[in-house]
């Protein structure tokens, strides 16, 4: 049981990876959608974890994990891909994601994944 | 019913792809034995394999794939170590399922011998395991280097671990490079990673492939805490971790050697083009089924016909708007012709593919020794020349290997070096594609093919003679030609170059040779770059319909019967002077409906070189391009018929071969 904040500038998918988090029995304390709202939330907020879209308006997804995760070394972030975005995961872990996913989720992923994390 | 037809297609397609990879990795794995990455690959098209075939109850496909899986497995584990002997299993283990393939394709099971094989495979995995295999702190034979080596041994003077740590990713994970990295980079923040393959450079490039990373890694973490490390990291499969000792490295250094004994005994060195190796992977495509692509082709001749029509009337009538129109339109279409002739286009690298398993067993089974070289395979052709140029190709190397490259002995004897070079060169050239078959045997040697066509009745002795070299070597095209003393099973029949030439030719392409007599032999093949449309004359005989290649055409009249003579027991007619003979269509095309009219003769006059002849026909119905499309494999070579074509209305139309029906 943790608590997460969900960042994507699509509705649906928030919905999609709320749905997912809450039924892993996790709580969602937060939704951004751009990657701006999500520097500020995180501050404000102070989730146990982050879920991060990577193509978002205003703020991106690598520099807003790059961003919490310089601010806040001890921050789990995990990054949401797709499948042609290679290259960006990588520099997200450079800038200290945790790890990532790629999309279209599935719960299986997401748990394996968050057990590593939390 | 209709629906497993496509499945079946599909899988057909498939599976015949995938079997390409295998083969052709087995020859990489071959030519170099410790690099596993080509394990992978035939890992994967194996296991691909196995997966489809098992969803269509192909049972023995699907259970063969399965045991070559389980060797594969051991191999990239380095729990067993690649022999000739594995080698040469695993290519029977593809060729029985190629043969099971054929069989599927044409509607029967994937019913074949297979136990022989199942229990070779059984016993590589059996032997291996004998030897003490265990816990993962086997020792492992990894392909040290010089420098490797001494770093090693220097690491663990000074108390360092050496490990050679395996990670296996998931066969579904998409993100390979990024799992890398990440692998990477946990484990760099432990210890000195000293090789990693891949190396860094393609993982941060993104050019990890296969689900295997191997690192050689130092640190004084222990085995325990490396592990829990590295399955940290999400969508890894599995770990095998491997310490080194000083006394293992000895072990390897020995292993290696035994590679290089292995390399030396290899008879073929099949190697592929470096253009191909470094080939686009960023290259999008889509999958086509061919039968839409002809579709489309046919339509658009129809379009084309219908362009004509518009063309006419708009000139009959005089409608100004209309012409520009259709001036427009014809500009159009003459581009659409392009796009559609391109998306035809296929790389030469198709046909090419299966040369080097085809060179590697012949040169096996005649005791030569050659190296294969491809260039140009990306060069591109029209995909029904695809087709029909695997079979010619491979004539010609058959005879290369088998005719002109010596023995390695003989070679010797020459002061050449003991493999021989066999050269597959594909280039572009204006409006035509050229394939060149060279090799550096023993060359033709003019005095042996001058008794053999003297002797098999194709010239007279003086004639041959008084040619030059260039006709000398032509005579290799007459039907009957072998200068095989023994007819060895691969080539000596007589039956082969005429076929090679006849088939170029019908593809609209010319074939020669060149010689140096000592030196090597060169073909050369010239090839139309697409499939034009051609501009023809449509005729009648009878009621059956014809088309006729304008370029061939001369003139055409009509004929009083009175004026036809007979001469050499055939029926002539003086054109401009000149006596031509008339070719009674109707009797060399069979044709039932054919009616003599009383008073006249319609005649197409034709030319082909030097000869010219008058074909009779029952009336002119004009002029249209036209397509050309083979017959098909159901219709064997037919006599005077390059193909056929299908007219706006939907009839067929036979296409008249004016090479052959003149020669």
């Amino acid at each position: 049981m943790a608590t997460a904040l969900i960042v994507d500038d699509a509705a649906f998918m928030r919905m999609i990876i709320k749905g997912i988090l809450t039924k892993l029995g996790h709580q969602v304390i937060g939704e951004a959608k751009n990657g701006l709202e999500a520097v500020n939330m995180y501050a404000e907020l102070r989730p146990d974890f982050v879920t991060m879209d990577i193509t978002m308006p205003e703020m991106d997804g690598i520099k807003a994990a790059q961003e919490i995760c310089s601010q806040n070394p001890q921050a789990k972030v995990i990054m949401c891909s797709a499948m042609g975005q290679q290259q960006m995961v990588m520099d997200a872990i450079r800038a200290g994601a945790k790890d990532f996913v790629v999309k279209p989720f599935n719960e299986e992923r997401v748990k394996e994944a968050l057990k590593r994390v939390i | 019913m209709e629906d497993i037809q496509k499945y079946l297609d599909l899988f057909i397609d498939e599976t015949k792809e995938h079997l390409q990879e295998m083969n052709k990795g087995l020859l990489q794995l071959e030519h170099t034995p410790h690099e596993f990455k080509f394990v992978e690959i035939i890992f994967r098209s194996a296991h691909t394999i196995k997966g489809m075939a098992a969803t269509l109850a192909f049972e023995k496909m699907a259970s063969l794939t399965h045991e070559m899986e389980s060797v594969l497995d051991a191999l990239r584990n380095h729990s067993i170590v690649s022999t000739s002997e594995l080698m040469s299993v695993l290519f029977r283990c593809v060729d029985t399922l190629e043969r099971m393939l054929s069989s599927i394709a044409q509607g029967g099971t994937d019913e074949q011998p297979t136990a022989a094989l199942v229990e070779a495979l059984h016993s590589f995995i059996v032997d291996a395991s004998s030897v003490s295999i265990g816990e993962k702190e086997k020792e492992g034979d990894f392909p040290f280097q010089e420098l490797d080596q001494s770093i090693v041994q220097e690491a663990i003077r000074e108390g360092r671990d050496c490990y050679w740590i395996t990670v296996f990713l998931r066969e579904d994970c998409v993100l390979r490079s990024a799992r890398a990295f990440m692998v990477f980079q946990r484990l760099e923040n432990e210890g000195e990673i000293i090789k990693s393959v891949p190396d860094i450079e393609k993982i941060e490039q993104e050019q990890v492939e296969g689900t295997t990373l191997s690192f050689l890694f130092l640190s004084t973490k222990t085995q325990d805490e490396l592990r829990q490390l590295i399955e940290w990291v999400s969508e890894i499969d599995s770990v095998v971790i491997k310490k080194m000792t000083l006394s293992t490295h000895e072990e390897n250094r020995m292993s290696n050697n035994e590679n290089e004994v292995y390399q030396q005994k290899q008879i073929v060195h099949p190697s592929l083009d470096n253009k191909e190796k470094g080939k686009v992977a960023g290259r999008k495509t889509i999958r086509v089924d061919q039968a839409r692509l002809d579709a489309l082709m046919n339509t658009f001749s129809e379009l084309i016909i219908e362009r004509g029509r518009l063309e006419q009337i708009s000139t009959d009538g005089n409608y100004q708007e209309l012409q520009g129109t259709t001036e427009r339109i014809a500009r159009i279409t003459s581009d659409l012709q392009v796009l559609i002739l391109n998306m035809r286009m296929v790389p030469i690298e198709q046909v090419f593919s299966r040369f080097p398993r085809v060179v590697r067993d012949l040169s096996n089974g005649l005791g030569k020794q050659v190296h294969l070289q491809i260039e140009g395979s990306e060069t591109e052709l029209d995909r029904s020349l695809v087709d029909e140029l695997g079979d010619p190709l491979i004539h010609l190397i058959r005879n290369a290997l088998d005719h002109g490259i010596e023995s390695p002995t003989q070679r010797l004897n020459q002061g050449k070096p003991a493999f021989g070079v066999l050269t597959l060169r594909a280039f572009q050239n204006g409006n035509h594609v050229f394939i060149e078959v060279k090799d550096d045997g023993h060359g033709i040697q003019r005095e042996k093919i001058i008794r053999k066509a003297v002797e098999t009745g194709i010239v007279v002795l003086d004639q041959a003679e008084k040619m030059n070299d260039q006709q000398i070597y032509s005579l290799l095209f007459h039907a009957g030609f072998s200068t095989a003393d023994t007819i060895t099973d691969v080539s000596g029949r007589g039956v082969g170059m005429d076929v090679v030439k006849t088939k170029v030719e019908q593809l609209g392409g010319k074939i020669s040779i060149d010689s140096s007599p000592g030196k090597g032999t060169t073909f050369l093949l010239e090839l139309p770059l697409s499939l034009s449309i051609l501009p023809a004359m449509m005729v009648e005989i009878g009621i059956e319909k014809y088309a006729i290649p304008i370029n061939a055409i001369v003139e055409t009249a009509v004929y009083k019967r009175v004026t036809i003579q007979h001469a050499h027991q055939t029926d002539v007619i003086d054109f401009r002077g000149r006596i031509i003979p008339l070719i009674p269509s109707y009797q060399v095309f069979n044709i039932l409906s054919w009616e003599a009219d009383p008073e006249e003769v319609a005649v197409v006059i034709l030319r082909y070189g030097e000869k010219t002849a008058g074909l009779i026909v029952s009336r002119f119905t004009g002029q249209q391009e036209v397509v050309l499309k083979t017959l098909g494999s159901y219709l064997p070579q037919v006599f005077g018929i390059s193909g056929c074509t299908i007219l706006g209305d939907g009839n067929v139309a036979l296409v008249i071969d004016v090479a052959t029906l003149l020669a």
